[in-house]
């Protein structure tokens, strides 16, 4: 409930104030892009919650007739006693048509929750999402899954705040478990600055209507008792800001559950091929060249994560954006010690348990620009040395797997979504460290933008124009470690 | 400092008292705890998530299936723990309880950093060559091992002084570390490099502590461990590596179980079938992969005579060992599937079963590559001999500047063709670093070339003679594990490629395949295999699992203190 006024209150002051034009179109149908007859988010946001922590096993999930074949008890036990030799394909491996109505570049979350909801929201199923490697390969299946919406600034906790109350009921959406886990979600403070920027957050968020406030060390050591509460130490805690609702997901399954939902309506999802120019007629796309193929097509959106430049050089856009590896690692397997997220922007780190017991714990940015996917050992020993001051537990733990990914970071650490210079094609990255929880919002409003050819609402204060207008949305301190 | 091992048979070995479970066994000083253990006819050391028992398999320090509990410290591998004082073991589970504890941080500051001239990652047969070679030509050299010994893999020293004395393998390895020593190599032992990164970086822990080597140039020689062999069975306790149970021997002198079987491909099988028939154990039998050898093999035999009649000679040796323990010899014949029985195991090989209390497998090798891998020195897939080939010049200098790679790491070639490519890296890479290679050192180089063209013959025609096929989809049923860490069962790798997932990387993130403590080691090469075989495409240094640290687990608060 919160969240959708927040969103509705958002979007009013917006129309009114930006958008006076477009509003009275837009709000016909109303704002939730229903020209063409898509559901409105804001009516799930109202469906009942599941009881509990998390989504709802998969056979508890009710009958929806659009899926061709559903994931049921049934259906594992058939397949369990078969061997599962005769699984139906998650999603079809289809040769790339000659043309699209659009074209999706990046089989990331981002790119598929576009084409899920180009093809739901908007009825535009002529349209293919293509991969260099395989879907969810990328950032989306190398992240952290925290998903939160306590940002600083309006246009941020809208976009954030609809991703996240998309993600409440996403499983059932996508009749797919996604594994959300709303467990709770605190930012240490270990400074008296940061305390002080916290509650300045805090009261932001409270104001924009989001359910949050500021706990004690007490209170912090009750909900963590991992935490290192010696009042001696470095960097002690002298609170927190928490958001109760914040949590995580499960990374591959929101990947797998868009990617299949998009397949059962039409969408080619095309894999192991890479773009590898995009075609031109003057100042608009009419195409990409493929290594496998030419694909005609008048709009590419291009969700390319760490890749984004490259793929925008192509059709000579350039982007104000680095590349940089951003690193995480997981411990073994201990019993359940701790139930909910925690940062600790200070010590630039964080923390949560698995439903497998492995304690996963990301990290710091490589501090140059790179593309490497294996993370530097500076990198790590920094953000080792600093958690395990923090969390003395983990220095008993072995780490068992460390990985990196290439994230796209922008000035002001928010994300540029929206129109670029050429026509027709269409941009949406720049979610830097902490673009997992984003997932639903982000790919709602940009299927909306794609469909439309003018930014979504909510998407308005991303575009590329803020740059040349001075126009940023200000992360960089709330985001701090911006995951 | 190097162990040096004095050859005198004391007539008392010392024994060390050590608890397990509440019970009181006599350890030998020196042995490996997974060796006392053995002795004791203890098998299961842990249990799984699953609630299996997992015991000794690789015995090497890589499938970290042996975990107990030593003293309180949770999850220590049995294989590389080495008795050398009382001590309280315990069985492992599967995520143990750890309790929170606050308080002033760990020591935290800069990691200890060494800069030696020339870093040589192993210490087996190739890195000790190395090491003697760049040494006469004045270069400053550091050997690193994981394991307490120097020798590696086929220059294993004994541990402990008793029973048995060293055999000629043992003294021959001895006089190379000796050798080393003498002419001033600095020997750094339980060094366990656990990552490397680009450009010539490299992170380990000694002891509990981090360390970081940035050396002028590197030569990596981390050798090979067993290629994983998925049959039913294939994880039950009592069953381990051909490798695993010849440590035990070579090492402790201990027998993996009275009764024996051993299966596999390749003359490593036979020699443990030698060596433990000499240490009193019953072997039943021999089961080799490939085809009884015919007269068409003869050229070959003849090549391997002509290259290297010396280990000709010791093969047929082991073979006249094995007659006198009669232990027979199945050939073309692989084991089908193990079972636990009431006394022990019950290995099938088609019809036939076996009861036993050990089953040895030694279906050949996967290169360690995953340091080469991590700081991007390239490699080629060889599909005859079915793994990746490290892609070096004709002295072993890979594609990256100051990486040397040798041995068995850079695609198998046993230990003398390991020592050939030692002598030729150790001298290009002094050179390199300033030192002439003239008079003997060239000679020196001449004999390596010519010895390592050799053995190269040698190697050819004896896996001529040993060819056979590899593993596939038939050894295993649907609840075979592929994957053994994460208990991972073929019916779910098959589900996942049935559903149409092309990568392994995609079937990793479905099944969890691969995301265990060994780093996919035994499974990876396995899902590889049958992807390609799905997919119909080739395997390449791309189509397997991407080089990630740790290249072992390392506790974290080890990497920073
Ligand atoms: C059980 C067994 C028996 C064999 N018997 C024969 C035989 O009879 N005849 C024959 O020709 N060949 C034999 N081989 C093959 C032969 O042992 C190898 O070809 C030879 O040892 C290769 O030498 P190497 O120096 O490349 O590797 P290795 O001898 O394996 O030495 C590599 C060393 O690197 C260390 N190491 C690896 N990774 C790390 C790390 N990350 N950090 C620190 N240290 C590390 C290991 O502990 C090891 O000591 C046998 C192999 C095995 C496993
Ligand atoms: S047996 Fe100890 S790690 Fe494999």
């Amino acid at each position: 409930m919160a969240s959708q006024k927040i969103i509705a209150v958002y979007l009013f002051a917006k129309l009114t104030k930006y958008n006076s034009g477009k509003a009275v179109a837009l709000s016909h149908g109303g704002i939730w892009a229903s020209e063409t007859g898509g559901e409105n988010p804001a009516l799930l946001i109202n469906r009942p919650r599941p009881a509990g922590r998390g989504s709802p096993p998969l056979a508890d999930m009710p009958e929806d007739p659009r899926m061709k074949s559903r994931y049921s008890i049934f259906s594992l036990a058939r397949n369990a006693l078969n061997y599962h030799k005769d699984w139906e394909r998650a999603w079809r491996s289809p040769e790339p048509k000659a043309e699209y109505d659009a074209v999706i570049v990046g089989a990331g979350g981002h790119g598929l929750a576009t084409a899920y909801y180009l093809a739901k929201n908007h009825k535009l199923t002529n349209i293919a999402v293509v991969e260099k490697g395989w879907l969810g390969g990328g950032n989306t299946g190398r992240n952290t899954t925290i998903i939160r919406s306590n940002y600083l600034q309006d246009a941020s906790i809208a976009i954030y705040e609809l991703a996240r109350s998309l993600y409440e009921d996403l499983s059932q959406e996508l009749n797919f478990n996604v594994m959300f886990s709303p467990r709770g979600l605190l930012m240490l403070c270990q400074t008296e600055h940061e305390f002080r920027a916290l509650k300045r957050t805090s009261h932001a968020n409270r104001l924009a209507g989001l359910d949050c406030r500021m706990i004690t060390p007490e209170e912090v050591k009750r909900l963590v008792p991992i935490v290192n509460d010696d009042p001696a130490c470095r960097y002690p805690i002298l609170g927190a800001y928490y958001q109760p609702r914040g949590g995580t997901g499960r990374h591959d399954a929101v990947a797998w559950g868009y990617a299949r939902g998009a397949d059962s309506m039409g969408v080619d999802i095309i894999q192991n091929c890479e773009v590898t120019g995009i075609l031109r007629d003057g100042d608009r796309v009419t195409g990409l060249e493929t290594t496998r193929g030419t694909i005609k097509t008048k709009k590419i959106g291009v969700v390319t994560a760490g890749h984004v430049s490259t793929v925008c050089q192509m059709a000579g856009v350039r982007l104000p954006i680095e590349s940089v590896c951003l690193q995480a690692l997981v411990s073994e397997p201990i019993k359940p010690v701790i139930d909910c997220v925690v940062m600790a922007n200070t010590v630039h780190g964080y923390i949560s348990q698995s439903d497998k017991g492995e304690l996963v714990i990301g990290g710091g940015a490589d501090p140059y620009n790179n593309y490497s996917q294996r993370g530097s050992f500076p990198a790590l020993e920094h953000t080792v040395t600093a958690l395990v001051e923090t969390f003395p537990i983990i220095s008993r733990l072995r780490m068992l797997r460390m990985w990196g990914g290439i994230v796209d970071m922008t000035g002001d650490r928010s994300p540029i979504i929206g129109l670029t210079p050429v026509e027709g094609l269409y941009v949406n990255a720049g979610w830097g460290t902490g673009g997992f929880k984003a997932i639903p919002g982000s790919g709602y409003v940009f299927a909306d933008t794609i469909a439309n050819g003018r930014p979504h609402p909510i998407a308005e204060p991303f575009g590329l124009h803020r740059f040349i207008e001075g126009r940023l949305v200000d992360e960089s301190v709330a985001a701090a470690v911006a995951h | 400092m190097v162990t040096v091992h004095k050859f005198v048979l004391r007539t008392h070995p010392v024994m060390i008292e050590i608890e397990f479970e509440c019970r009181r066994l006599q350890a030998r000083d020196g042995e490996s705890l997974a060796a006392t253990l053995t002795a004791h006819g203890i098998r299961g050391f842990r249990t799984t998530r699953r609630g299996a028992e997992r015991g000794i398999f690789c015995g090497m320090g890589v499938c970290q299936d042996c975990l107990v509990e030593v003293d309180g410290r949770a999850n220590e591998r049995a294989c590389m723990t080495i008795v050398d004082r009382p001590m309280v073991v315990r069985r492992e589970s599967f995520a143990r309880p750890l309790a929170p504890k606050s308080g002033r941080p760990i020591a935290s500051g800069e990691i200890e950093t060494h800069r030696p001239e020339l870093l040589i990652i192993g210490a087996g047969p190739g890195g000790l060559s190395a090491a003697v070679s760049a040494r006469r030509a004045g270069c400053a050299v550091t050997v690193v091992d994981e394991r307490p010994h120097a020798g590696g893999q086929y220059f294993k020293q004994l541990s402990v002084h008793d029973a048995a004395p060293p055999d000629a393998q043992h003294r021959e390895g001895a006089r190379l570390i000796e050798t080393a020593r003498e002419l001033g190599v600095e020997f750094e032992e339980r060094v366990t490099v656990w990552g490397a990164f680009p450009p010539n970086e490299f992170g380990a822990v000694v002891n509990g502590r981090a360390r970081r080597y940035l050396p002028r140039a590197t030569i990596i020689a981390t050798g090979a461990y067993e290629r994983g062999w998925p049959v039913p069975g294939w994880t039950l306790p009592g069953v381990m590596t051909t490798g695993a149970a010849q440590t035990l021997w070579r090492t402790a002198r201990r027998l993996p179980g009275r009764r024996v079987l051993i299966a596999g491909n390749g003359p490593l099988n036979l020699q443990l079938a030698a060596e433990l028939i000499g240490g009193g154990a019953e072997v039943l039998a021999v089961v080799e992969a490939a085809a009884k050898p015919g007269p068409a093999q003869l050229p070959a035999l003849l090549a391997m005579i002509a290259a290297a009649p010396g280990l000709v000679r010791d093969g047929l040796k082991y073979h006249a060992k094995r007659r006198s323990g009669r232990a027979r010899m199945i050939y073309d014949a692989v084991v089908t599937g193990i079972e636990k029985t009431e006394t022990g195991l019950r290995a099938s090989i088609g019809k036939e079963a076996f009861d036993v209390d050990a089953v040895c497998l030694g279906y050949g090798f996967e290169p360690a590559n995953e340091l080469l891998r991590a700081l991007g020195c390239t490699h080629d897939f060889d599909h005859e001999r079915r793994q990746l080939v490290t892609r070096c010049d004709a002295d072993g200098l890979t594609d990256r500047a100051g990486i040397y790679a040798l041995g068995d790491c850079t695609g198998l070639g046993g230990a003398r063709v390991a020592m050939a490519q030692g002598t030729l890296a150790g001298l290009a890479a002094a050179e390199t670093l300033g030192y002439p290679i003239a008079g003997v050192l060239r000679e020196l180089r001449e004999k390596a070339l010519a010895a390592r063209a050799r053995h190269r013959r040698f190697q050819q025609a004896l896996w001529q003679i040993h060819a056979a096929p590899g593993w596939s989809a038939e050894c295993a049923t649907p609840e075979t594990l592929i994957c053994r860490c994460e208990e991972v069962s073929f019916a779910a790798v098959d589900a996942a490629l049935g559903e149409g997932l092309e990568s392994l990387g995609a079937v990793k993130r479905r099944t969890r395949i691969g995301m265990g403590r060994c780093q996919g080691r035994y499974c990876a090469p396995i899902l590889d295999a049958l992807l390609a075989e799905r997919c119909g495409r080739p395997r390449s240094e791309f189509s397997g699992m991407a080089p990630r640290p740790p290249a072992k687990p390392v506790r974290i608060g080890d990497l920073v203190s």
